[in-house]
């Protein structure tokens, strides 16, 4: 008998232990319940998507939120997914009762908020926003401009049909696009921005303009192919040169003041540029950048690890926009940006 | 002699095991570099896309309408469908196209010249007016942002082409197709970007990517007399100093081979071109100066990934012949450790996928990980009867043929769909 069970017994065990770890799998394949496509991007990645999604979710209250204009009456009113918005018709000032909003609210004129607020759920301006001093907004969509007081703080994303002033100190996480222009004061925080002209300033909400000083400056367009220039080591332009093409270096890129690059330069390390100091194409580098004043520079703008703008710095143009992108970019006042402004760890506007 | 031997392959297998589990490591607790990701706002080049297309009547039509919706300025992107020599109805769902939309897309209807999609690729030069132009295959479904995404990098005057990731679409048809899914992740998700990361050589992949057209025409254009134009070219590029770069958020849906015999032929095809390049290359590499060590280093053993599985089937090999004719390779122990890691080839490959699935956010079909192991073993010979096939089409002076990768798309797809 055992000469029979002894080895089925082994063959069974054996056969158990094989087939032990491959049962999730043979379930998996049996059951499928993860066979479908990884998601792929779908969307754009354009910057205004969420003011978007907001203006579809808030569609139904259009007529509701004319109707409290005219009126200027205060009501509650129940979107389509059975959440409450509050609906205010009354321009001029506006204070809660509470200091924190826990609704949507829509404003259907223009609007001052009182300082300190807290606003749990998103906020909606048909008219201009004037937000006062430490206010906190989750999201923030207006149909024409925006004032933040100082040291306001936008958890997610601010957009503005028309443009955005941010008051000294205000941090502004996740997107903040704006149609016309973005001014941010001295000590402001930010992410993502994304607007026509972008410009920093001691002030933002004293000047309540958006033109840095001084004027735009326009570049000369090169047409046609440039030729390249590798370098293995560092390479270093001397005052008052011109160069015409691009420059990669292995190692550092140093651009004294008043050099003209006409072409786009690259750097293993470290990019620097001195005063006044011209680029006509991109400047992109495996660690940082560091931009001296007055400087201009027509094409993206990239840096592995951090960029430093100094005042009085022109990126891109009315009709060329350009992108500033680095894990950190400190941004001194009187600079512009035209195009997007896009730290993904921190932006800071200081001296 | 053999035991000197055995000692070389081992070696080599200890390499790219740690190669393996450096990549790997990387992903996990290295600094992740996206540096042209963000570029958002910015004056967008003219760009050429050419769609190479042989045989494609099931697929065409998806790309062709893909191209038409993404979010690029419509006067700087030109569409132009390689027609080569296709014998089923391409040409006719193509030119339906360019009626339908007069103006977007320019047709390239090839009708002779050497077979292959370099040479398709050469001819259709020809149409390349930009100084951009990215490369597609008829399979493969680009979403709205993608066109900028592998833009983008070419603002860098450093970068020659551009790679996104390869998504497939088809992956619960059967299982071949989730087995090529877990290995496209481990070779995308980690492999690729582990060395953009590192500043090594990601490999321009052949579709969904970019070429600089004067870094092409600086290395003398496509060379139609390889089986591999992707590889071949990324060494060329490599070797005259322009950098190939991976964008993994530039992700492209594609469908991988349903049946085994076509894996097969796909595979073998791949090991092919990529030993031509690695005969072609490897001494160049060696050296040229105009790159770091890094770089060489990782761009050889790149170049050696695919004759690598003749090398692991000659490790096992000695491993018996040197059991059995008694050598002293360390007793039964050794001999039981070294079989054990060489049966399976080499656990940090699977690590790899493991871990790929994981960033992917994957929850079961990590699952089917001891199941790669066919994968593994399906691969392995057959790479290695490439290598052989090629070493005696060397010793007889007989050409390589190209072979198509067969479809198995019966209709058109909805892409983008959730998993």
């Amino acid at each position: 008998m055992n000469d029979v069970w002894a080895p089925a017994a082994l063959a069974a065990i054996t056969g158990s232990m094989v087939a032990l770890p491959l049962t999730p799998a043979v379930l998996e394949i049996l059951r499928r319940k993860d066979a479908g496509p990884l998601p792929a991007r779908k969307d754009d990645g354009n910057i205004r998507n969420f003011a978007r999604s907001m203006r579809r979710y808030i569609a139904p209250l259009r007529e509701h939120l004319a109707a409290c204009a005219q009126t200027g009456a205060i009501q509650e009113s129940c979107l389509r997914d059975g959440s409450y918005a509050l609906v205010v018709g009354q321009g001029g000032n506006y204070g809660a009762s509470e200091e924190k909003v826990q609704t949507l609210i829509l404003f259907a004129q223009s609007v001052s908020l009182s300082h300190r607020m807290i606003f749990l759920k998103d906020l909606y301006a048909a008219g201009d926003l004037y937000g006062g001093r430490q206010i906190i907004f989750r999201a923030v969509l207006a149909e024409k401009d925006v004032f933040l007081g100082e040291e306001t703080l936008v958890a997610r994303w601010l957009h503005a049909e028309g443009a955005v002033f941010a008051g000294c100190g205000s941090t502004l996480y996740g997107r903040l696009s704006a149609e016309t222009a973005a001014a941010l004061s001295t000590g402001c925080r930010f992410e993502r921005v994304c607007a026509p002209v972008i410009v920093t300033t001691a002030n933002a909400l004293q000047r309540r303009g958006h033109q840095a000083d001084g004027t735009v400056r326009e570049f000369p367009i090169q047409q046609g192919r440039l030729g390249r220039s590798r370098i293995r080591g560092d390479i270093h332009f001397h005052p008052g040169e011109m160069f015409l093409g691009n420059i990669i270096a292995t190692g550092a890129v140093r651009i004294d003041e008043k050099t003209r690059i006409l072409g786009s330069a690259k750097a293993g390390t470290h990019i620097q540029l001195g005063t006044g100091a011209e680029v006509e194409g991109s400047l992109v580098s495996s660690g940082s950048i560091d931009i001296g004043p007055e400087c201009l520079i027509r094409g993206p703008v990239l840096a592995d690890k951090e960029i430093v703008i100094a005042s009085g710095v022109q990126i891109g143009s009315p009709d060329s926009p350009a992108t500033v992108s680095a894990p950190r970019i400190r941004i001194a006042p009187g600079s512009r940006v035209y195009g997007t402004l896009w730290a993904r760890l921190e932006g800071r506007v200081e001296e | 002699m053999l035991l000197h031997l055995f000692s070389v392959v081992v070696a080599l297998i200890c390499i790219y095991t740690v190669r393996h589990y450096f990549f790997t490591l990387n992903r996990f607790t290295g600094e992740q570099r996206h540096p042209y990701i963000d570029v958002d706002s910015a004056v967008w080049p003219a760009v050429t896309v050419l769609i190479a297309a042989h045989n494609e009547e099931a697929v065409v039509s998806d790309i062709l309408s893909a191209l038409l919706e993404v979010d690029y300025p419509p006067d700087k992107l030109s569409i132009v469908p390689v027609n080569d020599r296709s014998t089923d109805r391409t040409r006719e769902i193509i030119d339906s196209f360019v009626e339908k939309y007069p103006g977007r897309i320019t047709p390239f209807h090839r009708t002779g010249g050497k077979p292959g999609k370099a040479g398709a690729l050469k001819d259709a030069m020809a149409f390349v007016q930009t100084e951009v132009f990215l490369v597609f295959d008829a399979d493969y479904i680009p979403g709205k942002a993608l066109i900028r995404q592998l833009v983008s990098p070419f603002f860098d005057p450093e970068v020659g082409s551009v790679m996104g990731r390869v998504v497939p679409l088809n992956v619960g048809r059967k299982l071949l197709t989730r087995l090529l899914d877990l290995e496209r992740s481990g070779g995308y998700q980690v492999d690729q970007q582990a060395r953009m990361n590192l500043h090594f050589v990601p490999q321009y992949g052949g579709t969904v990517a970019g070429i600089r057209t004067s870094a092409l025409e600086e290395v003398g254009g496509w060379n139609e007399n390889t089986l591999a134009e992707d590889t071949d070219l990324t060494f060329r590029l490599l070797l005259a100093g322009w950098k190939t770069v991976y964008e993994n958020r530039a992700e492209c849906y594609e469908e991988v081979p349903e049946r085994w015999p076509v894996r097969v032929r796909q595979i073998m095809r791949w090991a092919k071109g990529h030993n031509q390049a690695l005969t072609e290359y490897a001494t160049a590499l060696r050296r040229r100066k105009n790159m770091s060590l890094w770089e060489r280093m990782d761009g050889m053993l790149l170049l050696c990934v695919f004759a690598m599985a003749p090398v692991l089937l000659l490790g096992w090999v000695l491993a018996l012949m040197l059991f059995y004719l008694g050598a002293p390779i360390g007793g039964g122990t050794a001999v039981l450790a070294l079989a054990a890691f060489t049966t399976l080839g080499n656990f940090a490959a699977f690590f790899e996928i493991a871990a790929a699935a994981r960033l992917d956010g994957s929850e079961q079909r990590i699952r089917l990980l001891p199941f790669t192991l066919l994968g593994f073993s399906v691969s392995l010979i057959s790479v290695s009867r490439a290598a052989w096939q090629q070493i005696i089409a060397g010793i007889l002076g007989r050409e390589m043929v190209w072979h198509k990768t067969e479809r198995s798309r019966m209709a058109p797809v909805a892409a983008g769909r959730a998993a």
